[in-house]
């Protein structure tokens, strides 16, 4: 057991981790954790694999223009996934995802706040108990 | 046994998370430490006003908060955004906390 536990803390340091020493020569430094959290945006905050509910923003892009005004309507559209929970091990932190569905296109959000104009978009991630987890879009706009 | 178990699972967990954030620019980050900077984009434009949202995790098990633009706009009253930043702060990978910051008026 000590030296599975050895083993499993030698890969998370070296291999895995944010500053570990096998990704260091990597173009993206922010790429393991892309990899590992499994998600794709522009920002991706501190993770909790067994609970989480953070906001981050989506819009600005780096590069885009930037909103110029905060938008007085909000508008959401989501999707959702079920998985196995995460094995202790380097790799399968996150878990096994199975199921994934749901609309969280800016367009639904647009729709479904009644906005005319997205202004900007921040994104809602959720996490219960490893195995359920939400993203949503946040439109902001008038 | 137990408290071993726990720490062979919790220890490697926060390791692997240590020090992780993920934004278009990321500075060189600490395993031990972390106290950064970054833009989220281009424009940098003189603005009287500052406001701040953030989110926390302990142990890359137990994240929240609301770090969205959105938040950080309506803390520091601002309603006409002209530059945003993040800030990323690491401890040992105990805790961790995300903070947008935007300037505007």
């Amino acid at each position: 057991m000590a030296r599975i536990a050895a083993l499993a803390l030698l890969l998370a340091v070296a291999g895995t981790g944010c500053t570990g020493s096998l990704w260091s020569s990597a173009r993206r430094p922010d790429m393991p954790y892309r990899v590992l959290s499994k998600t794709t945006t522009a920002v991706i905050p501190p993770p909790g694999l067994v609970y989480q509910d953070v906001h981050a923003p989506l819009y600005p892009m780096f590069g885009a223009s930037l909103p110029t005004r905060i938008g007085s309507k909000k508008g959401t559209s989501t999707s959702n996934l079920i998985g196995l929970p995460p094995l202790p091990y380097p790799g399968l932190a996150t878990g096994l995802d199975l199921f994934a569905w749901g609309d969280a296109s800016i367009e639904d959000a647009r729709r479904n706040g009644g906005i005319d104009e997205v202004e900007y978009v921040d994104v809602r991630m959720q996490t219960y108990v490893f195995v359920f987890r939400r993203f949503t879009i946040e439109a902001y706009g008038d | 046994m137990k408290t071993f178990l726990a720490l062979a699972i919790s220890v490697p967990l926060a390791l692997t998370f240590a020090g992780c954030i993920a934004a278009p620019v990321v500075p060189p980050t600490g395993l031990v430490y972390t106290d950064i900077q970054a833009p989220l984009t281009f424009r940098a434009e003189p603005s009287t006003k500052r406001g701040t949202a953030s989110t926390s995790s302990i142990l890359g098990l137990f994240a929240w908060g609301d770090g969205g633009v959105n938040a950080a706009a309506h803390n520091g009253a601002i309603h006409d955004v002209k530059q945003v930043e993040y800030e990323f702060l690491n401890v040992i990978g105990v805790y961790q906390r995300y903070t947008t910051v935007v300037y505007g008026d």
